[in-house]
């Protein structure tokens, strides 16, 4: 396997249920499914960020819990450092069996530990992603216990230190007395940030880290997240529905839509040159910093459907400003459009 | 003439141990007529208050200590809580923050507009009232029939829309929306602040938008007041707060702000946190945050004063107003 990939999902399909009535089980209806995620595919290199960019209901959160091995693929499969993700949360499997693997001779619950070290996620609002009643320390420190990855007092406060530090709020002990209600919500943030960092994650999952956070602290949260890339070459996957964040320091994008990608690209290019008639508009309505800039929006009518009953053909049809009758029975695969940039469109 | 016009309003917090805080010192600011106003500022500037004082809706541990609020000439601080009553929402109405997620879940939001109605005596019957209901639903660009609708049935968007249309039973001449597109996807924001655009050219509203999004204000108002720890920083036109701003907290806000038209650019911060209301610096609140290369003595020493340094450009800087 090339080792520069850190993270390769195929045909990622994610479907949740919808519970039924009395009358739908007695009559034996169809069982009804959300598609969350209906048919995504992308690699992440070592140390790159790609941003999944997308409304609600894109499905941009459900990928990252399926990359984390919080949730079982309905089908598709995600290769994290070369492991079935499925496989290695549910701590057995033939990609983990298989002989030479660092993996093959370790117990099931040291395994699915394993995963918990190599991926985490920063969740979104750090108001509520904290315990009140936990210090600041016993917050970092409890992945460690966990892991028996610290046992003396002195092994722990080194872990907790580097951690909190490392994701700027040093002096360290300074912090690590206090409760979640005495920081400010940037500082919450970042001993969220330091919780993930504290196992020594080769990816993190940041989804949608700065949206409740104050402008003028947003970008020290990015900057952040960069400087890990940078000097610990970490993967991360920044899920979001701002252009305009993701655009600032982002390698690749993957617009995502109604469970599916419709556009992955450089994100340079993909905000100079989009294809995509959902990513034009969606950029179009960023709002821009200055009023000599004001642009024409490009408002899209109604809201992302439901992902239980699909449009027919591409997704996107009922909203499009540019569908033609023929985007009502095909629908459009991912395909290139330049070597790095992928288009899933029939007019593109 | 200006038909909102507020004048050195200053809003103290009482503690439980009888402490004063002072959330909000000596702001000014005009509206006039059909136009509109971008209040900005960090969560905690002071912002939201400063409309809760307008509106006379401060929290019972609110106190306003000084100034005026002119509507239309009439101070609303001077007259009674009855009158006051009937100047909500019939003059000034406000959209709250986060009040989609406040609409009474069982009730249909048909009855939730009538009642405002009825309450306010703008429509006494109650089937003239319900089809008053539908043509505000009918303007805000839903169709009438949804107004028989539950909140849970609507989507987020729909929600705020309905709300703007209770705003608007009344037929207020100012709409304030504080935070209006917070939690909002980007296509229903956008949505939203066309709704708002047309409202008030349709309309003739005067608009006041409070947020802390930089990159609404510059799409859609007029003016803007800069805010920063219950002061005003910078209050001048969009255009010269965007493309000459002289506050070096609007100039790292600025820098701060995301363009989508510029990406891989760098993304300045402002390093350290608003000031506590308990703990204000003696002098100008940006003072400890501020890095401006000219910062001297008395910046950490007195609060600067409001100045118009040119026309309609005021500014409270202890730099800025001497160097203009």
């Amino acid at each position: 396997m090339d080792d520069h990939v850190m993270l390769q999902v195929r045909d990622l399909c994610k479907y949740f249920p919808v519970s039924r009535g009395v009358r739908a089980t007695l009559t034996r209806k169809p069982r009804r499914y959300v598609h969350a995620v209906d048919g995504v595919s992308f690699d992440v290199q070592r140390a790159e960020i790609l941003a999944l960019v997308g409304e609600s209901g894109s499905g941009k959160t459900t990928v990252g819990m399926n990359v984390l091995g919080l949730q079982q693929p309905t089908r598709g499969q995600i290769l994290l450092g070369g492991y079935d993700v499925a496989e290695w949360a549910q701590g057995h499997g033939p990609s983990l069996d298989a002989e030479g693997g660092e993996l093959a001779n370790l117990g099931r619950r040291r395994r699915v530990m394993l995963l918990r070290e190599r991926a985490q996620m920063i969740f979104q609002d750090p108001y509520e992603s904290l315990n009140p009643r936990q210090k600041v320390f016993d917050i970092v420190v409890e992945p460690l216990v966990i892991h028996r990855l610290a046992r003396s007092r002195q092994e722990k406060e080194e872990g907790v230190r580097v951690a909190l530090e490392e994701s700027g709020l040093a002096p360290a002990d300074h912090f690590w007395g206090r409760y979640p209600e005495e920081l400010s919500g940037g500082q919450r943030q970042r001993v969220v940030i330091a919780g993930a960092l504290v196992l020594g994650p080769q990816l993190l999952m940041a989804d949608e880290p700065v949206s409740m956070l104050d402008v003028s602290i947003r970008a020290e949260i990015l900057n952040l997240l960069h400087k890990f890339r940078k000097e610990r070459g970490i993967t991360i996957l920044y899920a979001t529905h701002d252009l305009a964040t993701a655009g600032f320091f982002t390698d690749r994008m993957a617009v995502m839509y109604l469970g599916r990608i419709v556009e992955l690209g450089p994100t340079a290019e993909v905000l100079s040159r989009p294809h995509h008639p959902y990513t034009r508009a969606l950029l179009s309505v960023v709002p821009v910093p200055n009023p000599r800039r004001r642009r024409p929006r490009e408002i899209l009518k109604g809201e992302i459907p439901n992902p239980i009953d699909l449009p027919p053909g591409c997704r996107f049809h009922p909203r499009c400003p540019d569908a033609i009758p023929e985007c009502r029975e095909t629908d459009p695969q991912l395909r290139p459009v330049d070597p790095q940039h992928q288009v899933a469109c029939i007019l593109a | 003439m200006a038909i909102l016009d507020i004048r050195d309003l200053s809003v103290d917090y009482l503690t439980e141990d009888g402490v004063a805080l002072h959330a909000v010192e000596k702001v000014s600011f005009s509206l006039d007529e059909g136009r509109s106003l971008g209040l900005v500022g960090e969560s905690g500037c002071g912002k939201t208050t400063v409309m809760m004082a307008i509106l006379r809706l401060l929290p019972e541990e609110g106190r306003i200590v000084s100034g005026q609020v002119l509507f239309d000439g009439q101070d609303l601080l001077q007259i009674s809580e009855a009158e006051m009553r009937n100047a909500r929402w019939a003059e000034i109405a406000m959209v709250f923050q986060g009040a989609m997620n406040a609409l009474n879940p069982v009730r249909t939001i048909e009855s939730q507009i009538v009642e405002a109605l009825q309450l306010h005596d703008i429509v006494a019957q109650r089937r003239a009232a319900r089809e008053r209901a539908g043509e505000l639903l009918e303007l805000v660009g839903m169709p009438a029939g949804r107004g028989r609708q539950y909140p849970h049935e609507y989507s987020g968007g729909m929600r705020q829309r309905a709300v703007i249309a209770m705003a608007l039973a009344c037929n207020p001449r100012v709409l304030i929306a504080d935070e209006p597109t917070t939690a909002l996807d980007v296509m229903i924001q956008a949505q939203i602040l066309e709704l708002l655009e047309r409202l008030q050219s349709e309309l003739d509203l005067a608009l006041v938008i409070v947020t802390h999004d930089l990159g609404m204000v510059a799409e859609m108002c007029d003016d803007v007041v800069v805010m920063y720890g219950g002061v005003v920083a910078e209050y001048a036109s969009s255009d010269v707060i965007f493309n000459n701003p002289q506050h070096p907290y609007t100039q790292r806000l600025l820098e701060a702000f995301p363009d989508v038209e510029e990406p891989g650019s760098t993304l300045a911060s402002i390093p350290g946190n608003p000031p506590r209301l308990d703990d204000l610096p003696p002098g100008c609140r940006f003072e400890p945050r501020c890095q401006c290369e000219w910062r001297e003595a008395i910046c950490a020493q007195k609060p600067p004063p409001l100045v118009e340094i040119e026309a309609r450009h005021w500014i409270a800087c202890h730099w800025a107003a001497r160097v203009a």
